[in-house]
């Protein structure tokens, strides 16, 4: 190696220029070798290489590398390379994905508990959120137009149950200054909330066909006026409650009553009939129906789906005819 | 003497006053009276006129389903060929209109159910009318032309109808020339010779009355003719279950449209009924 060294074009020579210094294991690891009595070296060898400091064990301190590499204009280029970010290996998560198929997103929280979220419930949380906003939307729009239409319909009433407006399905009014039947079509139909029956429950209507009302059908009793349901009696005084009773049905014994709708609609409801009329409205101090108002209601229900099964279910039978109008009346 | 002859000037003076006063009130009440009875009177010719009845029931002590059809009122509209039967009662509101000239198609007849959450409407060809009115083709009629009620200031005779079941009714009818149209569109009465006024049944130890509580002659709007569209379904008639359809407005194109022609009227023709003796 000594002649070598001093030889100006020795390979050798040229080759220091390369150095590349040995990993600092190396030198503890020959520190170890030397220092062993066994270890068969020349003893001047063993001296030089105890005493030289390349050979001695440095830690890794890469503090200082950076600091030097800072330091260093050369060595510039090196901070560029902070800039890029290096791929993870293969992780665990990919391996779910593969695994599963499912895209699954990773979080840890503060306790550092991992937590695995699926994709899946991610978007029916989403789709759950956005039912509910159309809901209140909806709901929020149905109010507005409930009470633009009873603001409407205020005119039509002058009564002390104008708090109940109605309107009904009816296109044929009976006006006789009018050669054609008046169809006034609107954009829905008030519900009206009734806690008493579920025969009664009026769903909202919303074809075109189902839209068109008219407004023009008041039932007049006495002194009082309530816009007509569904042409049906029945259905409108059960609608009604304790609060907002018409007068005649408010005596502790109804009398005989005529309800008139126009000219040639006008009935007349009995002392009998008016008296368990009278019974749907009693409440408890709760506020809720009474057994009995509850029973009048389960009462009524049965007669119309009895009446209904009679003369609509079989479309034979004519009501009309005093015939089987009797036998159905008298027997059932 | 002249104070004889002027104490019965006076007399007689007072004596026919008191007459003509008599005389006044007796013509001015049968006028009154004569004036009720035609204001009544239903011209057998005339184009069109309304009689209503009210529904009552008697012998009803206990509430049930029929106290929703008591008070109830039934509406006969007639103007041309135009017929509107019309019952309003508690329970429900229905109507059948009929035209002769068949305005829908092929439909002679149109059942309306007109109250309620769901209303219904059903045309009837002339041959579906005639087994919707199937019931009452077995009628039979007897006239008792001795027995008369007066209804409304009009003297009506009383005949009985019997159907097959041998069911009665007792009707009250105002002796005229049928209305053909009437006839056509309730076929029950076509036996009887008149304006039916008051009729009734008893079953049961209950009675269901029809009584006519006002004749109008006044002119009807045509709007009272028009069948109802929008918010109605049609039903189809199959003579045993319903079948509920969409509502499409379309022509009815029927089966039965070589026959209608002459069976439409063929019931409206009133039988000859029996005279009691």
């Amino acid at each position: 190696m000594t002649n070598q060294k001093n030889i100006p074009n020795s390979p050798f020579t040229k080759l220091k220029n390369f150095e590349i210094a040995p990993p600092h294991e190396c030198y503890g690891l020959l520190k170890k070798v030397i220092t062993n009595e066994n270890c068969n070296i020349d003893k001047n060898l063993r001296e030089a290489l105890l005493h030289n400091n390349h050979y001695t064990s440095a830690p890794f301190d890469a503090e200082f590398i950076l600091q030097k590499i800072k330091n260093t204009p050369t060595l510039s280029p090196f901070k560029k390379l902070k800039i890029f970010d290096v791929t993870p290996p293969f992780t665990f998560e990919d391996f779910l994905k593969l695994k599963t198929n499912k895209s699954i997103s990773i979080t840890k929280n503060s306790n550092g508990k991992v937590i695995y979220t699926s994709f899946v419930k991610k978007i029916m949380a989403a789709a759950a959120v956005i039912v509910l906003l159309l809901m209140g939307y909806n709901l929020y729009n149905k109010k507005n137009k409930q009470d633009v239409a009873i603001s409407t319909k205020n005119t039509h009433t002058t009564n002390p149950i104008k708090n109940k407006i109605y309107t009904n399905i009816d296109s044929v009014n009976f006006n006789t200054n009018t050669k054609q039947p008046i169809v006034i079509k609107t954009n829905k139909i008030i519900k009206q909330n009734n806690t008493l029956s579920p025969f009664y429950n009026y769903k909202i209507l919303n074809t075109d066909k189902e839209l068109a009302i008219n407004n023009t059908q008041e039932i007049t009793i006495g002194a009082d006026k309530l816009l007509f349901l569904d042409n049906d009696y029945l259905a409108t005084f059960a609608s009604f409650n304790e609060s907002n009773t018409p007068t005649f049905l408010q005596a502790d014994n109804p009398l005989p009553t005529t309800l008139s709708v126009n000219e040639y609609t006008s009935i007349n409801v009995s002392a009998a009939m008016g008296g368990m009329m009278k019974k749907m409205y009693k409440t408890k101090k709760s506020g809720k129906p009474t057994r009995r108002a509850r029973k009048t209601i389960e009462k009524l229900d049965k007669w119309k789906k009895v009446d209904a099964q009679h003369f609509d279910s079989t479309n034979v039978n004519n009501p009309l005819d005093p015939f089987e109008l009797s036998n159905f009346i008298f027997y059932k | 003497m002249l104070f004889a002859a002027k104490y019965l000037n006076d007399y007689l003076q007072k004596k026919f006053t008191f007459f003509l006063a008599l005389n006044l009130i007796f013509i001015s009440t049968n006028a009154q009276i004569n004036i009720l009875a035609n204001k009544n009177k239903i011209n057998t010719n005339s184009k069109q006129f309304v009689v209503s009845y009210e529904i009552t029931l008697t012998e009803n002590p206990n509430n049930n389903i029929a106290e929703t059809y008591n008070g109830g009122i039934k509406t006969v509209f007639i103007k041309n060929n135009y017929a509107r039967i019309r019952l309003v009662s508690l329970m429900r509101t229905q109507s059948i209109f009929f035209n002769t000239q068949k305005p829908n198609g092929n439909a002679i007849a149109t059942v309306v159910k007109e109250s309620g959450k769901v209303k219904t409407k059903m045309l009837l060809s002339p041959s579906k009318w005639k087994l919707y009115q199937q019931k009452n083709s077995k009628n039979t009629c007897v006239l008792y032309n001795a027995d008369t009620l007066t209804i409304l200031n009009l003297i009506c005779k009383k005949a009985i109808i019997t159907n097959a079941d041998s069911s009665t009714l007792e009707v009250y009818y105002y002796p005229s020339k049928p209305n053909k149209t009437w006839v056509a569109a309730e076929p029950l009465f076509k036996s009887i010779p008149g304006i039916v006024l008051k009729y009734s049944i008893v079953k049961n130890n209950k009675t269901l009355q029809y009584t006519a509580t006002k004749i109008n002659t006044n002119t009807i709007a045509q709007g009272l003719f028009v069948i109802p569209n929008i918010g109605y379904t049609k039903v189809n008639f199959n003579n045993k279950k319903i079948s509920t359809a969409p509502q499409v407005e379309v022509e009815e194109t029927d089966d039965d449209t070589t026959e209608e022609a002459e069976t439409e009227l063929s019931d409206s023709i009133p039988t000859k009924p029996k005279i009691s003796p």
